[in-house]
């Protein structure tokens, strides 16, 4: 289980996450929701051990995951938010980096490398460099090396961000066959159709502060609204966005 | 190393796993290659390195001291003290020169940070990792630099007089001398990059970085150019001060103490000089390397994005100059463009910045010559010196800007130029604009101060009218066939005509200069000829610019890279592909 503890993190003298508390448990699919600048990827990066909280607690398995990071990154997956990989690399050479760095037997290693690439269609540009590969492509690599160690906790940040429809597809099962091997699943995404039928609990973040924590059908019921997108909607867009429009409309007339 | 397990150590152990990850990191250097064929690149590098080092050590054997030795019967009798100096020199150069070409790879990048630190590694491991690779790296650039010159000329200077023993000895001395100047001055570049991380904010240091790397890239260069001539000064000065200035004599009195004659051939510098420069770098270098490390990696996501504000004064003046410059709003658009791209862009500015950094070494070298040979006078006579420095900084500053505009500053972001239907030759325009702002203007700035200062106006105006007209001819010139929209079309380096057509760049840049300032010393006195000369180097201006619109409006700018026939022909793995690639 990873509980979070009133997390914050403050810029100079600007507070991005404020008071962050929540709990994700093994087998769920915890949705992290808000709009850009809400304070969602500095969360997930304190979640990862990336950055340092100013104050507050995460903990994993009730243990302060800075008192020894090193063992709580052997036990997360961790997929950013944007492809960064070492373009002069295959997707097999990165893979092998990654899993040795991880301490992975090298036949273990091997097999799982070259399954997973088979799995997410890369087996055959395994060897081509990263360069040349596209911005899904990229994706599948990098979800694969989260996946990797099979780690007990996955983060997932715009994990659906470049992919197709037939590998975003594979990926939605897959993180709800994750979830059913009893993994705990932080899934931050804009994306709230996906995050409505994946998530069995969503936090809705706002200006760096928890606005909702709870299920869907939940929040649903004691909202009185149809779909998350309404929820969202309702907790964190102030604005007409009907009007916004309209007034956008006018300005390309101009 | 196999265990058990049939596991070799280096795959096993994350510390030899990233140690190698980082040396094959120094090989994907972005401004030797953007984008690719890394590999090649810094591998012609090191195969080249050895080059200079093996032609003056074969000069040496067949040229130099096969008489000398004749002559006196006895190596340590021969005074090779300048030659030793001048290798020790050389490889110290060339050290730091690549130390600078390296200087964004010495500590671990963005990637770096974004791929490995969420990985179960310690922050010790990583840096242990990088500090090892940084060291292997310089180590094999140092054996190649000294690879060829560190056995022949040891066999040079002690010929068939030598017993093998005094040939091994002065092959030790060679080595350890070279290699000692080398890991100085390698030292002192990591420290002074750690100290300029540790002291100034990571936006502060991306800026003074680059003139950091400039500043260093002019004195190196300038420093080469003028060795021969250093060397003799320092050798022939009585002035103990200027001995002990003398980095390189630090180590070559290194070189004479192991080979025992220190006595004969000394100046007055003593060896342990050299011994506690090495070890003051290895202290300053490890210091701030150790502080700088640690605060450089929680740069990256500590902080949010600091990207450069184009709101500062300068910025503003720049744009402001735009809107009079240019009404049309292509012009505006490109003008802006380019500043901002050059004003922003660190690849970009340091390609540019080196540029600055080889015409102002070769400037100074020129300056310093003059100066050494006529003293505080030659300044103030008209020279070929002098009327070529405005030639120098103008030709090697359009080259950089040429160079720079064929390296795409987003290659993702070009989309918007390729959507959009704008007039080529308006958009040129506004380029142009910038060329002069960049280049043009700073330069003939500079130089119209200097020479009214020497000369005074009246004897300055005129050359710098033609001076001045010579530089937009080759500007346009430069420009004439260029097909692309600066920064937005892929970067093949294997498009690399450099590979090819050096001998013609360097043939062109010494008839620019030669020529230009010829023309100028020959027309000064004649009123008639210098007036011809003018209106004819405006009318050619003129037909430079109306044959580029003219270009301009039938071509369609091109935004993916065609390697060229002749470097398929040459590079391309099977030559029936290449054929075919040719046909094509």
């Amino acid at each position: 289980m990873l509980e979070v503890r009133r997390l914050t993190k403050i810029y100079s003298i600007r507070e991005v996450v404020s008071d962050v508390s929540f709990k994700a448990y093994p087998g769920q699919v915890l949705g992290y929701l808000g709009p850009n600048g809400a304070g969602k990827s500095t969360t997930v990066k304190m979640l990862t051990g990336l950055i340092e909280p100013t104050r507050g607690d995460v903990l994993h398995k009730g243990r302060d995951i800075f008192a020894n990071l090193i063992e709580y990154k052997r036990r997360i997956g961790y997929l950013p938010e944007s492809p960064d990989l070492y373009g002069y690399l295959s997707a097999l050479e990165y893979l092998q980096l990654v899993g040795r760095l991880r301490g992975l037997p090298s036949k273990v290693l091997e097999t799982k490398i070259n399954e997973l690439l088979r799995l997410f269609s890369l087996f055959q540009q395994r060897k081509t460099a990263i360069a040349s590969y596209s911005k899904g492509m990229r994706q599948k690599v990098l979800i694969s090396a989260a996946l990797l160690h099979n780690p007990d906790l996955l983060i997932f940040d715009e994990p659906l961000s470049g992919l197709d429809v037939t590998s975003a597809l594979v990926f939605k099962n897959l993180v709800q066959a994750l979830a059913n091997d009893g993994k705990t699943i932080i899934y931050s995404s804009h994306v709230l159709e996906v995050v409505e039928k994946l998530c069995s609990r969503v936090i809705i973040l706002h200006e760096g502060r928890v606005v909702a924590d709870d299920s869907v059908s939940n929040l649903r019921n004691l909202m009185s609204l149809p779909s998350l997108e309404k929820i969202f909607t309702q907790l964190v867009v102030p604005e007409d966005t009907e009007a916004i429009a309209q007034q956008v409309v006018e300005v390309m007339k101009y | 190393m196999v265990d058990n397990s049939g596991i070799r150590w280096r795959d096993r152990s994350p510390y030899a796993l990233l140690t190698r990850h980082f040396f094959g990191r120094f090989f994907d250097n972005e401004f030797l290659s953007p984008g690719g064929e890394m590999v090649v690149s810094v591998t012609q590098i090191l195969a080249l390195l050895p080059v200079p080092g093996a032609v003056l050590s074969l000069y040496y054997i067949f040229m130099k001291y096969a008489f000398l030795i004749v002559k006196v019967h006895s190596w340590a009798a021969v005074d090779s003290w300048s030659d030793r100096c001048f290798f020790v020199s050389f490889s110290m150069i060339v050290t730091g020169l690549v130390t600078l070409l390296y200087w964004d790879n010495l500590f671990p990048d963005r990637k770096d940070f974004l791929n490995l630190v969420p990985l179960p590694l310690g922050l010790r491991t990583l840096f242990l990792a990088k500090v090892t690779s940084l060291l292997l790296f310089m180590g094999l650039f140092s054996v190649m630099i000294n690879a060829v010159s560190g056995v022949l000329f040891p066999l040079a200077a002690t010929m068939s007089h030598a017993t093998s023993a005094d040939s091994a000895r002065f092959l030790v001395a060679h080595f350890v001398s070279v290699v000692s100047g080398s890991a100085f001055v390698f030292l002192l570049l990591v420290g002074i990059q750690g100290a300029c991380m540790t002291l100034l904010s990571r936006r502060l240091f991306r800026r003074v970085s680059v003139i950091i790397q400039s500043t260093l890239l002019v004195l190196l260069l300038s420093f080469f150019l003028v060795l021969s001539d250093l060397i003799v000064a320092i050798r022939g000065s009585h002035n103990e001060l200027y001995q002990h200035l003398f980095i390189p004599a630090w180590f070559t009195a290194l070189y004479d103490r192991i080979l025992g004659i220190e006595r004969v051939h000394a100046t007055s510098v003593s060896w342990q000089i050299a011994g506690l420069a090495v070890a003051a770098s290895v202290v300053f270098a490890a210091v701030f390397y150790a502080l700088s490390y640690r605060r450089y990696l929680g740069q990256f996501h500590d902080a949010p994005s600091t990207s450069g504000s184009a709101a500062n004064l300068v910025g503003r003046l720049v744009s402001r100059l735009a809107r009079v410059l240019g009404k049309e709003p292509e012009q505006a658009a490109a003008f802006d463009f380019v500043i901002a791209t050059f004003g922003r862009s660190h690849r970009h500015r340091m390609v540019l910045g080196s540029c600055l950094g080889v015409a102002l070494a070769f400037c100074l070298a020129a300056v310093f010559i003059l100066v050494t040979r006529e003293g505080q006078a030659g300044l103030h006579r008209v020279s070929l010196t002098l009327l070529g420095l405005p030639s120098i900084l103008c030709f090697f500053l359009l080259a950089g800007v040429r160079f720079a505009f064929t390296i795409p500053s987003e290659l993702s972001a070009n989309w918007i130029f390729r959507t959009t239907v704008f007039r080529p030759e308006i958009y040129w325009r506004g380029v142009r604009a910038a060329v002069w702002t960049v280049v043009l203007i700073p330069v003939f700035t500079l130089t119209t101060a200097l020479f009214i200062f020497f000369w005074g106006w009246a004897g300055a105006w005129r050359f710098l009218l033609l001076e001045s007209v010579a530089a937009v001819i080759l500007m346009e010139r430069m420009f004439l066939d260029f097909p692309k929209i600066p920064f937005t079309c892929s970067y093949l380096p294997g498009k690399a005509d450099l590979k090819l057509r050096w001998p013609v760049y360097v043939i062109s840049f010494l008839c620019y200069v030669i020529f230009t300032g010829i023309f100028c010393w020959f027309l000064q006195p004649r009123p008639r000829a210098y007036w011809i000369a003018l209106v004819l180097g405006i009318l050619a201006i003129i037909r430079l610019m109306h044959n580029r619109k003219q270009g301009l409006r039938t071509s369609t700018p091109i935004y993916d890279e065609q390697p060229g026939t002749e470097i398929l022909t040459l590079f391309s793995r099977s030559p029936r592909a290449s054929m075919k690639l040719c046909r094509e």
